[in-house]
């Protein structure tokens, strides 16, 4: 895609105040266009099913998902998947549950589910729970709360969350109660400190289990909210710098728990508007700072969790579009609009 | 191909780098023509230009390598290196795994987080004895300085401690976990890797405890915003009482210990005003004292007033009148935000829960 001539024009957009809704689409499509001789592509190289994701996922958010050439990814995506059932995040890689759950978001995503061995998929899955309810996120047995919420979202996406059964679900929803904090907020192992990240994590896996109970919403709502800045911008943790990526991470365990309304989303919105890159599209960490795909795609998610500019709306605890989710009848009673 | 020759005789023979990095140009440091390495001081530079070469070329050789390998070794997972099976299918050569160890080491210099090139340092220490959990630990210690923050290098750090269990010495862990603190500040993986490392199978005695609390102490002097620190002392003090019976400890020691990081931490308030980590520590401390602790304590112990209700009003209320202090208008919105939660903790108030959006 070479749209040059219109994007000189474009730059008379104040993007302090509006959406580069053509910027972004063309930063992400062209994100394909890497080269092998850039530094830049061999140090992402090995997390291009995170990537693919946060990069398509964008793309729906700004209603653009039909720019992308989807039988090449499907196959793609399918020629990543190892005999025992996990994906790696790019072909000549290792098998992971953190690319796992990317690959079935994608394949979801293009509506191609049904390309997939998904038995397979769930069995892997299975083989890496753990006897205390935790996950380890390969064979080699590191345990983190990102695994939980991998291992959950990725079952129920496919509709086998029932392959979990009750003692099972009520060890992993115990491993996560032991991750919680005084300040109600999540860490990574339990004892680890406080994390927006892996409270997201913590309260998407919870949410997906139906224990959504085990959760002190109001004292969660207040650290979550303590991780707005005078700027706007939220970080992860005290004294931490304000980060886009939080306005996935925090807002969407805001939204689950009901309690979006407690931050200033103008002042949020604002602050992601300004991460924004007049020249080429997408959306960085911080205000001038180089975009790339993760914060694009983070960004935009803020954007749509707090229903601004027309956005395709995502759900917070899945990370896809709720139209999507809603076509496979996956059940999301966190969200009040339906 | 020639460049990865080169970095491997430099890394050979030079087996004390102490640091690794990128640099723009090497010139200048000699003022010379550009180089693709220096060394100086035992610190290794790679020029930056030269970087999507040599990895280029050292992950397409490695994968190349595996598949000539081939599946065995892609799907070996290390639980049976000693079976029959297992060991009569993977049999691999010196060379063949010299190289697998060159190539991946290589990788490691430039991106930690490639998690094939670990997972097949993994395999190698699993299947042959071309090099020890001890120096694996070594070169780990290396890539830490280029990336401090790469969380596969140090899920592989903790795999290879499991593995080898005789590898692991809490004094260099320690150390590393400073170290890495040092590079990048506010390390979430490191303070994690530092409560793991106390927590492995006989680490947890009162001493190591203590000890660790002191070295933090000195930590935090000097990095008065790094919430983790505070963390981690937390998590040692909340150790220190569940198991004072079992550390020979009377109440009263746990309640000394106790109110005098309430006293440290009110003081570095004080000093370093409007600090959001020692106001998140301070509301740790309190806290889980009025969950947990209080109900040891008897009514005659003076020492814990200092953790009533009414002395942190009372020292609220001090910090709120002190209008001279620096950074005054900060300073009263987190005593706000800290008087808000220990009321909270007393009364489940929902009702005032907006008070950030004022």
């Amino acid at each position: 895609m070479s749209d040059n001539s219109n994007s000189n024009n474009n730059n008379s957009i104040d993007h302090t105040k509006n959406v580069l809704v053509e910027k972004h689409i063309s930063y992400v499509v062209n994100l394909d266009n890497k080269k092998e001789e850039d530094f830049e592509y061999w140090v992402t190289e090995h997390l291009r099913m995170n990537g693919m994701y946060w990069g398509l996922t964008s793309l729906y958010i700004l209603k653009a998902l039909d720019k992308m050439d989807r039988d090449v990814i499907i196959n793609w995506v399918l020629s990543c998947q190892k005999s025992n059932g996990g994906f790696s995040g790019n072909v000549s890689h290792d098998e992971h549950l953190l690319s796992t759950l990317s690959a079935v978001q994608i394949l979801m995503q293009l509506d191609a589910l049904d390309r997939l061995d998904q038995d397979l998929v769930a069995k892997y899955v299975l083989s890496l729970q753990q006897e205390d309810g935790s996950f380890f996120g390969d064979k080699w047995g590191e345990v983190d709360t990102r695994f939980t919420y991998c291992a959950v979202s990725c079952l129920s996406l496919m509709g086998k969350l029932d392959l979990l059964d009750n003692n099972r679900i009520e060890k992993i929803a115990d491993f996560i109660n032991r991750c919680k904090n005084f300040d109600a907020g999540y860490g990574c192992i339990p004892g680890a400190e406080s994390h927006a990240g892996q409270t997201f994590t913590c309260v998407g896996a919870l949410a997906i289990i139906n224990r959504l109970d085990l959760i002190d919403r109001d004292q969660l709502g207040w650290w979550l909210c303590e991780r707005q800045l005078p700027n706007g911008g939220l970080n992860g943790r005290p004294e931490k710098t304000s980060d886009v990526c939080y306005s996935w991470w925090v807002v969407s365990a805001l939204s689950v728990i009901d309690r979006l309304h407690w931050i200033d989303n103008e002042k949020l919105r604002n602050y992601i508007l300004k991460c924004q890159d007049n020249e080429t599209g997408g959306i960085a960490d911080k205000p001038g700072n180089v975009p790339d795909v993760f914060h694009t795609f983070f960004g935009l998610c803020g954007f749509s969790l707090m229903s601004y500019f027309d956005m395709e709306e995502i759900d917070p605890t899945y990370a896809l579009g709720t139209k999507t989710l809603l076509k496979y009848n996956i059940k999301l009673p966190w969200n009040k609009k339906l | 191909m020639e460049l990865y020759q080169k970095l491997n005789s430099l890394i050979e023979s030079n087996p004390n780098i102490k640091e690794l990095g990128l640099i723009v140009s090497t010139k200048k440091f000699d003022g010379e023509e550009e180089k693709p390495f220096l060394m100086v001081e035992n610190n290794l530079a790679v020029s930056f230009r030269f970087i999507p070469a040599i990895y280029r070329y050292c992950f397409e050789t490695l994968n190349k390598l595996l598949i000539s390998i081939g599946d065995d070794f892609r799907n070996y997972d290390g639980s049976s290196s000693n079976s029959q099976s297992q060991s009569t299918t993977i049999n691999l050569s010196d060379d063949t795994i010299l190289e697998l160890n060159h190539l991946s080491r290589a990788i490691l210099f430039v991106n930690a987080e490639n998690i094939t090139a670990l997972n097949v340092r993994k395999k190698l220490l699993c299947l042959s004895n071309y090099t020890t959990a001890e120096q694996e630990i070594k070169l780990l210690n290396l890539v830490f300085t280029k990336h401090p923050k790469s969380g596969e290098a140090w899920c592989h750090r903790r795999w290879v401690l499991n593995h080898a269990p005789h590898a692991f010495n809490l004094e260099l862990e320690l150390v590393v976990c400073k170290r890495v603190g040092e590079i990048y500040p506010r390390n979430y993986y490191a303070w994690t890797h530092r409560w793991w490392a106390l927590n492995r199978p006989n680490q947890l005695t009162c001493q190591n405890l203590i000890e660790d609390l002191n070295r933090v102490e000195k930590w935090v002097e000097r990095n008065v915003s790094d919430h983790s620190a505070y963390h981690h002392r937390y998590l040692i003090l909340v150790q220190l009482f569940k198991d004072h019976v079992v550390f020979g400890w009377t109440l009263n020691q746990v309640y000394e210990i106790w109110t005098n990081e309430m006293r440290f931490t009110d003081k570095y308030i004080h000093l370093y005003p409007a600090h959001e980590s020692l106001w998140c520590h301070k509301r740790a401390l309190y806290l889980y004292w009025n969950k947990e602790i209080i109900i040891t304590v008897t009514t005659s112990d003076d020492i814990c007033n200092i953790m009533k209700r009414s002395s942190q009003i009372e020292y609220c209320n001090q910090i709120i009148q002190d209008k001279d202090t620096s950074y005054y208008d900060d300073q009263v919105r987190f005593t706000n935000v800290y008087l808000k939660w220990i009321n909270s903790s007393s009364s489940s108030d929902s009702s005032s829960s907006n008070f950030l959006n004022k």
